[in-house]
């Protein structure tokens, strides 16, 4: 895996300038082979972050629970059938079709650092999709959006190692951000995982090393604690078993088309992907880690003097 | 094929008995994986090992929802390959 660095963590100026991974970090991840992922994701969105269940349905299926999560971000951030969506972190594109496939959203941009994920988004679009290669640090957008999502990209956003201080300047720098494009009330809709029960530290060498080069995990506290005073959280949401259950489905579906996948990637990805698959189920259902959705809402005039 | 509990239970203790070096006999059935130094990359390792063994898939939460010997045991063997 490569292990570029563009910035050295730790200092402000380099959290502050990208306080997270870097494109190569990224590309590490989930340039493996568009082919690999399609093995196990659902067919449907492609998506690579945990689904929404119905835990009432026995018979529930990986695609109608992932396409209940893309439907319940754009319920919270309340994109339906808006002028302008953002959505940071498109993944393979999965929530950038349905908003503008079904429902009823005029354009939508999409921000990833993954260049096999700009493809793949390019191919499979309709119209008026607007995909960058891009890091959300580095995005100008040229009118405000009307809400915007973000779904499995928060976990990349900070660096292990870099001291807390330029973590959390990294987080408030990104929820001023999403401030300064937003429309007044709009919302932003954010799936991220966090830690449970667990510290960095007995993640992080896991993680840096095995899976996601350069990401460091928020805590729901430096969520609450960054996003003040712009917005007011209107929702949270630990859905951890629903991780737990979504590793599980692509751990059974990559079991099943093991062979297949022999055929794409050497041996060691993949036992490197189920051991990590396996490592994420415990993690989720044992509450070390968690995952939160949250939703978030602009507020005018934060600092406004209350009249008494 | 399903196996019995006495089977599985037989599998564990050998297993562990290999990879923390110990006796049959100084393994406890009733005393959890956890208390061995057993960390999640070690239980995620025996659940593979076992599910080769038996022909299904186990899935590592397994050990958890059931972290003894004896609990796990009994709950292997409920599981058949198309429940696992």
């Amino acid at each position: 895996m490569t292990e570029a660095t563009l910035l050295e963590p730790g200092t402000a100026q380099a959290a502050l300038a990208n306080p997270g991974a870097s494109a190569e970090a990224i590309q590490s991840h989930y340039d493996v082979s568009n082919d690999f992922y399609s093995l196990w994701l659902d067919d449907q969105t492609l998506a690579y972050s945990s689904a929404l269940w119905d835990f009432t349905k026995p018979d529930d299926t990986l695609e109608a629970a992932q396409l209940r999560k893309l439907d319940y971000h754009i319920e919270q951030s309340q994109a339906a059938r808006k002028k302008r969506v953002l959505d940071i972190g498109c993944g393979w594109g999965g929530t950038v079709r349905r908003l503008r496939n079904v429902h009823g959203v005029e354009h939508v941009t999409g921000l990833t650092l993954s260049e096999a994920q700009r493809e793949f988004i390019l191919e499979h679009s309709p119209t008026n999709v607007d995909v960058r290669l891009q890091s959300w640090s580095d995005h100008q957008p040229t009118a405000p959006y009307d809400a915007i999502i973000s779904v499995g990209a928060f976990e990349h956003f900070a660096r292990p190692g870099a001291s807390h201080a330029d973590k959390l300047a990294g987080y408030r720098a990104f929820f001023e951000k999403c401030y300064d494009w937003m429309q007044p009330g709009a919302c932003l809709s954010l799936q991220t995982m966090s830690y449970g029960t667990t510290q960095a530290e007995d993640f992080s060498k896991y993680f840096e090393t095995e899976i996601f080069p350069e990401s460091d995990l928020p805590h729901l506290y430096e969520i609450a604690l960054t996003s003040r005073p712009g917005f007011e959280i209107t929702r949270v949401r630990d859905d951890r078993e629903h991780y737990a259950r979504t590793y599980e489905m692509w751990w059974r579906r990559l079991r099943a088309n093991r062979k297949q996948a022999e055929l794409i990637v050497p041996k060691a990805v993949i036992e490197r992907f189920e051991r990590y698959m396996q490592l994420m189920m415990i993690a989720f259902h044992t509450g070390r880690m968690g995952l939160l959705r949250l939703t978030l809402r602009r507020l005018d005039n934060p600092g406004a003097p209350l009249s008494v | 094929m399903s196996k019995a509990v006495h089977e599985i239970k037989a599998w564990v203790v050998d297993y562990l008995a290999r990879e923390l070096k110990l006796q049959r006999n100084q393994i406890d059935e009733r005393k959890a994986f956890d208390r061995y130094g057993m960390d999640s990359v070690a239980v995620v390792a025996m659940t593979g090992d076992l599910s080769e063994w038996l022909g299904f898939d186990v899935p590592a939460t397994l050990a958890y929802d059931h972290p003894t010997i004896e609990s796990i045991a009994g709950a292997v063997a409920d599981l058949t390959p198309e429940s696992a």
